[in-house]
């Protein structure tokens, strides 16, 4: 059952899709959300502070969505952290790579509410 | 005289090879096979022109004897020529894409405008975005007790979550059109290593433009679409205001509206115009707009079926139709500090 009191931290260099990420997930129910603008200042909120998913972009400098899972899952406190990849990237061989890096889900833009709804519930259960 | 050494392959292979063992040696190389491939297309027109002459000149005049090798040589000046005239018109296709200052280079100003529709549609999906929040906010002030306008809240709601992955849009068109300027960068470096190697300078006039992309509109030099230098509404508005005390106090002598920042002639007559009438205290007119604009604020104009509480209303330019105006001031006030309104505007063009 997902709890959502977490936290969940949206990672994207695009303002505007943060935004919408943001509105989708208090839509759904989630209350307490953070934002950054790419991995490494990602790196730098999760070390801080206990999130219960992240849901990031790939395509992002200086350092890639994918990047970032890479060093979450190589952080012994992260390495177990929800992680949720949303991105525009949709070639096989991107979701067969962060498959590999242990991303717990993959979305593709665009998207809508209901299947990212669907995403957090496979990664985090029930909402 | 020592005859010139001449090298083996192996020889120059291994020589090649040292050269090229570190960066100062392979940039060496680099620039060196530059200016050799430069000079032999230099080299190429100036011995075909030469050639072409030379040709003229000793061309035998046609005897019977001579008549297959003349052709020949016919055959050989054409195919000369042609050539001659592809290099020629290859240099000024270069030169044409040449930025020979930043406001002629075609491909620099396509990756501008392209920069430009990321900038505009990231703005206008900021808008998009305020709105649709607004409408999220509305709808949550509506009152539940009610299930009809329990389902109707939901039902807009819904839709308002629509606008809102809609604009995800704006993320995906921003992605391929960085592609498209990333790849205009690459061709941008290729034309100049291009131009490096044909060593094309600035006597090569670059290539006309074909008759059919000529704009033959009267007004074309006038048409350059959007524009991130122009001149913001305010401008115009000042501007036109100031055209407007011109034509009203004095027929204009000439019909310049460009060239008229510079404060009209005194108006001797009281001028009738409504336009400086207004009262001081307005605000700027920017800031109408911004404040049309900006959703941040629940829109003004709406009739509001909802209780929500009437935020004050932004500065509207409505004319307060003040009582008889004191005697307007004869001076006409500098344009850039005119307010016109949309009845003033609109009185210019009937």
């Amino acid at each position: 059952m997902a709890n959502l009191q977490d936290a969940v931290l949206v990672v994207d260099d695009y303002g505007t899709m943060r935004r919408i990420v943001r509105n989708l997930l208090t839509q759904i129910g989630f209350t307490n959300i953070d934002e950054a603008a790419d991995g490494a200042a990602a790196l730098v909120k999760l070390r801080e502070k206990a999130f219960g998913l992240v849901i990031s972009d790939w395509n992002m400098e200086p350092m890639t969505g994918l990047q970032l899972l890479q060093e979450v899952r190589a952080d012994a406190k992260l390495g177990q952290l929800p992680f949720i990849m949303v991105t525009a990237e949709s070639k096989t061989e991107n979701v067969l790579a962060a498959k590999q890096a242990g991303v717990n889900n993959y979305i593709i833009k665009p998207f809508n509410a209901e299947t990212l709804k669907k995403k957090i519930e496979s990664v985090l259960g029930p909402i | 005289m020592e005859p010139l050494l001449r090298l083996t392959e192996e020889e120059y292979l291994v020589i090649e090879e040292a050269v090229s063992a570190n960066t100062r040696g392979r940039a060496f190389l680099r620039m060196r096979d530059k200016r050799a491939r430069a000079f032999s297309a230099e080299e190429t027109v100036r011995i075909l022109k030469e050639y072409l002459g030379e040709v003229k000149i000793s061309a035998p005049p046609p005897q019977p004897a001579t008549v297959d090798s003349g052709a020949h040589v016919r055959i050989l000046r054409q195919e000369l020529q042609e050539m001659s005239v592809y290099i020629q018109q290859t240099r000024s296709e270069v030169a044409a894409l040449r930025p020979n200052d930043t406001g002629n280079n075609r491909i620099m100003a396509a990756s501008g405008e392209l920069d430009a529709i990321v900038l505009a549609t990231e703005r206008a999906t900021s808008d998009i975005l305020n709105a649709a929040e607004q409408i999220s906010a509305i709808v949550a002030k509506l009152p539940r007790d009610d299930e009809n306008v329990k389902a109707l809240a939901r039902d807009i709601d819904a839709q308002a979550i629509e606008i809102l992955t809609a604009c995800s849009f704006q993320d995906i068109t921003g992605q391929r059109i960085n592609k498209v300027v990333a790849t205009l960068h690459y061709l941008e470096k290729r034309v100049n290593s291009m131009i490096e190697i044909w060593g094309i300078d600035g006597n090569v006039a670059p290539m006309q433009p074909h008759p059919d992309e000529i704009d033959k509109r009267p007004d074309a030099h006038l048409l350059n679409g959007p524009s991130d230098d122009g001149v913001s509404q305010d401008d115009v508005d000042a501007l036109l205001a100031g055209l407007a005390a011109t034509s009203v106090s004095a027929p204009a002598p000439a019909p310049a509206p460009v060239a008229a920042p510079t404060p009209p002639a005194k108006a001797a007559a009281p001028a009738p115009a409504p336009v400086h009438a207004a009262p001081p205290p307005e605000p700027p007119k920017k800031q109408k707009e911004k404040a049309v604009s900006a959703a941040a604020p629940a829109p003004a104009p709406a009739p509001a079926p909802v209780p929500a509480p009437a935020p004050p209303a932004p500065p509207v330019a409505a004319k307060p139709a003040p009582p008889p105006p004191p005697p307007p001031k004869v001076e006409a006030p500098p344009p850039s500090n005119a307010q016109a309104n949309q009845s003033d505007i609109d009185a210019l063009f009937d």
